[in-house]
């Protein structure tokens, strides 16, 4: 038995257990499954959205203006006549599409930002790491209305607004993974025999880092979806007619006085359910795979 | 250790001190209320203002205050429409001038002012004073643009209470434009000394009230002049809250917490009205709403576009569904109420079938896209749009509605950057002459679309010249007719204005500049 052999075989086993125990957990952990039931739903919606609304989002018809619901339109009419329903429908699609590009702008550019500092470290990687705690400092929906003015209103800027927003989060993250990571045998041994660091990165540090970030990833997806919404809220995101939660929200807040509360309680409970499911899978994944957590419980 | 109790005992004196500033504030509040009980009022504006300066005015909320803090030579008279009072522009009446005469030619002026009047300096109202103010008007930003309007040529002060303004030529709409706030008198003496800008943050004027605090992010607090020239004001404090949103706004009012809210949303004016404490005044208004169209970019360019699109708007529903009712179509570039307004020649309706013959006899059959610019701020404007757009794309015209925030807005207006948008308009001036020339003459100021029609402009100048009324009117009726058939706007309202208040709040006048006189109030 050669000493790689007696090396590599504990390994394997420990990955075989972790597996079974990755799919246990997760299903023995019931707040993730209800956050998973709400992704899936969404995304279905989304993704059905033009099949199964009774009616076109942006059709206005101000004859039926203002109607609570109904069997003609299930969740009501806003001021233009238009249907909640399809438009809530058809809002899933431009929500999670936000999400989905603001979380991939984050990750991609946060994640080997923060790589890059922790593992060459010295002026470059103080210089990273202090341009992210610059980007910090604001409050993070101010810095998003202050680039999505910048560019101008448009889903395309909001979605800009929302990853720019969520880089320095996911590079600090990565940052101290891979700080404690370079440290490790392992890598260690592969600098040694000279492996390129970019090897080292991509296929060493990077793998094992994917954990914290892909629990991250999905708590950032909530928070991405509610900082377009509150950017479409206030003006800076999507133009009308496109229907979005945040600006849905925006058009119907004047009229919760005179009664009509339809037009911003069904949307926000379109917010509140999407952003509940991606917080509650985002916290059932880390239970699962952050180690000192599970050996807590 | 040391350092820790600095802190424990720093904190605890913050506390202390916060607790006792509470408790002061709270009596002080309780004491001035009953002080005041009856005589101060609150009233709900939309906007914070931008300048105490009248010569720079130019939002309702720093027209306002500048109003109320300054007199001017004259004024408007007032006349009742069913049952409102209202302001006759064309009745000049005394104001710090007791009596003016205009020489036979119509080119000199000679006011003679109030012998009591005093500025809140203690200052007498004197003639250096109004040469001084024109002074000012014509050396600011904003209101040289009236001067050169009002065809001033020269002010002298002959002696210390008669004042001589020498214009250009005869204007008919001089004493109309003079009774503006721009042209507000200014205590000249109080002035020495301080630069320009101690007007932009302070008041120099003799108006019934002096501005005692006023931040543009919360509130102005306004106390009456006790040594008021036309007697003291009935209502001793007038706070003007700063509230943005308009369900605020009717929120306070129905709550009782205002005695007066402006621009009320049409959607709440049921609401109110069934309010038995309060009133609705819910009156015609100068400010129309247009649909522009840059005529110099494709395919605006071309009238049967212009044509096709004004034939596509959906007028009853922007009155009906968008204003409930507080609004009435225009029909003319110049609002209802205005001397000289014809319909004629207005032919448009909503026709979606006409609005696509004339895209095909315009060669685009097609359709075709473009971009529209949503200015922020009025939630009238982002319905109309909407409906606008969903009009449209029946006749295959796309509209990419782009929101822009309003200072960026008024910008790309001015700056004229923008393809087509929805802006309102206010005539201070209730005339034709007035405001055709500012909008629609080519040379105007605000004709920020390109709108040139040389028979318009020669209208236009030919009807300054005439002195008869009949025969002006007849010019302008003439203008309005080729201006309809040229479609350089596709107009939509004429805006009510709508005002809730307590039933017990007396004295409301409608001006033309919607500028509230707090003077007349009383509750």
């Amino acid at each position: 038995m050669s000493a790689a052999e007696v090396s590599l075989s504990p390994v394997s086993v420990k990955n075989k257990k972790k597996k079974k125990t990755f799919f246990t957990l997760m299903l023995r952990n019931r707040l993730a499954l209800i956050g998973l039931f709400f992704i899936i739903i969404w995304t279905l919606f989304a993704l059905v959205a033009p099949f199964i609304a009774p009616h076109s989002p942006t059709e206005t018809d101000t004859i039926s203006k203002l109607q609570g619901p109904t069997a003609a339109h299930w969740l009501g009419t806003d001021n233009y006549g238009r249907d909640i329903l399809s438009r809530i429908l058809y809002g899933a699609r431009i929500s999670i599409w936000t999400g989905l590009i603001g979380v991939g702008i984050s990750f991609l550019i946060g994640v080997p930002l923060g790589a890059i500092a922790a593992f060459y470290g010295g002026k470059i990687g103080d210089f990273i790491m202090r341009c992210m705690d610059v980007l910090l400092a604001f409050p993070s929906l101010i810095l998003a209305m202050a680039i999505a003015a910048s560019l101008g209103p448009g889903l395309t800027s909001a979605m800009i607004a929302v990853g720019i927003v969520g880089i320095p989060e996911f590079a600090r993250l990565m940052y101290g993974q891979t700080i404690t990571l370079k440290e490790k045998e392992f890598v260690e041994a592969s600098k040694a025999i000279g492996v390129k660091d970019t090897t080292i990165l991509f296929r060493h540090i990077f793998p094992n880092a994917l954990g914290p970030i892909l629990v991250h990833a999905t708590l950032s997806m909530g928070f991405a979806i509610l900082v377009a919404s509150s950017l479409s809220f206030l003006g800076l995101g999507i133009q009308p007619p496109t229907p979005e939660w945040g600006a849905m929200i925006s058009e119907g807040r004047e009229y919760i006085i005179t009664g009509q509360w339809w037009l911003v309680t069904f949307p926000g409970l379109a917010i509140a359910t999407s952003i509940l499911g991606f917080n509650l899978l985002g916290d059932g994944l880390r239970d699962v795979l952050d180690p000192r957590l599970r050996s807590s419980k | 250790m040391l350092v820790k109790n600095k802190w424990k005992s720093s904190l605890a004196l913050l506390l202390a001190g916060a607790l006792a500033l509470t408790g002061c504030a709270s009596n002080a509040n309780s004491n001035q209320s009953n002080k005041n009980k009856g005589t101060s009022m609150t009233i709900a504006y939309s906007d914070g203002g931008q300048t105490l300066d009248p010569a720079e005015a130019g939002d309702l909320t720093s027209d306002t205050l500048t109003m109320n803090a300054y007199d001017q030579l004259v004024t408007y008279g007032v006349k009742t429409v069913d049952g409102n009072q209202k302001a006759n522009t064309e009745d000049i009446k005394p104001m710090l001038a007791k009596e003016w005469k205009a020489s036979p030619d119509g080119k000199t002026y000679t006011f003679t002012l109030q012998d009591n009047a005093k500025f809140h300096s203690g200052n007498p109202v004197n003639a250096e004073s109004v040469v001084y103010s024109m002074d000012h008007v014509k050396n600011s930003q904003n209101g040289s643009f009236m001067y050169k309007m009002a065809s001033i040529k020269k002010v002298t002060a002959k002696d210390e209470k008669t004042v001589v303004v020498e214009l250009e030529r005869p204007n008919h709409l001089f004493l109309q434009m003079v009774a503006m706030y721009t042209f507000s008198v200014i205590d000249s003496k109080e002035m020495k000394g301080k630069g320009k800008d101690y007007l932009k943050t302070n008041t120099a004027g003799s108006g019934p009230y002096k501005v005692e605090k006023w931040d543009p992010a919360s509130e102005a607090v306004l106390t009456a002049n006790a040594n008021y020239w036309q007697g003291a004001p009935k209502v001793s404090k007038v706070t003007m809250k700063f509230i943005k949103e308009p369900s605020n706004r009717v929120m306070l009012l129905n709550k009782g917490d205002v005695d007066l809210a402006i621009e009320i949303p049409p959607k709440d004016v049921d609401s109110i009205k069934q309010n038995a404490k309060l009133n609705v005044t819910s009156t015609p208004s100068n400010r129309i709403l247009y649909f522009a169209f840059d005529q110099k970019v494709k395919p605006f360019d071309n009238v049967k576009v212009r044509q096709a699109i004004n034939y596509a708007i959906p007028y009853d529903q922007l009155v009906h569904d968008v204003m409930y009712d507080q609004a009435k179509q225009l029909k003319s570039s110049i609002p209802s109420s205005m001397p000289g307004y014809t319909e004629e020649g207005f032919v448009y309706k909503h026709d979606l079938n006409k609005a696509k013959q004339l895209l095909k006899e315009a060669g685009l059959s097609n359709g075709f896209t473009f971009d529209f610019t949503l200015g922020s701020g009025f939630d009238d404007w982002k319905d109309d749009a909407v409906l606008i757009q969903a009009e449209l794309q029946k006749i295959g015209v796309k509209m990419n509605i782009k929101p822009m925030a309003r200072p960026e807005f008024l910008t790309g207006v001015d700056q004229r950057t923008l393809t087509s948008y929805i802006s309102k308009w206010t005539s201070f001036v209730n005339d034709p002459g007035y405001h055709l020339g500012l909008l629609l003459y080519s040379k105007g100021s605000s004709n920020a679309f390109g709108y040139n029609n040389p028979q318009v402009d020669k209208l236009w100048e030919q009807a300054e010249l005439e002195k008869d009324q009949q025969k002006r009117e007849g010019l302008y009726k003439q203008m309005q007719v080729l201006i309809n058939a040229d479609a350089p706007w596709a107009y939509l309202y004429e805006y009510n204005r709508v005002i809730g208040a307590k039933k017990e709040v007396k004295g409301y006048v409608t001006y033309p500049d919607e500028c509230i006189r707090f003077f007349p109030l009383s509750k």
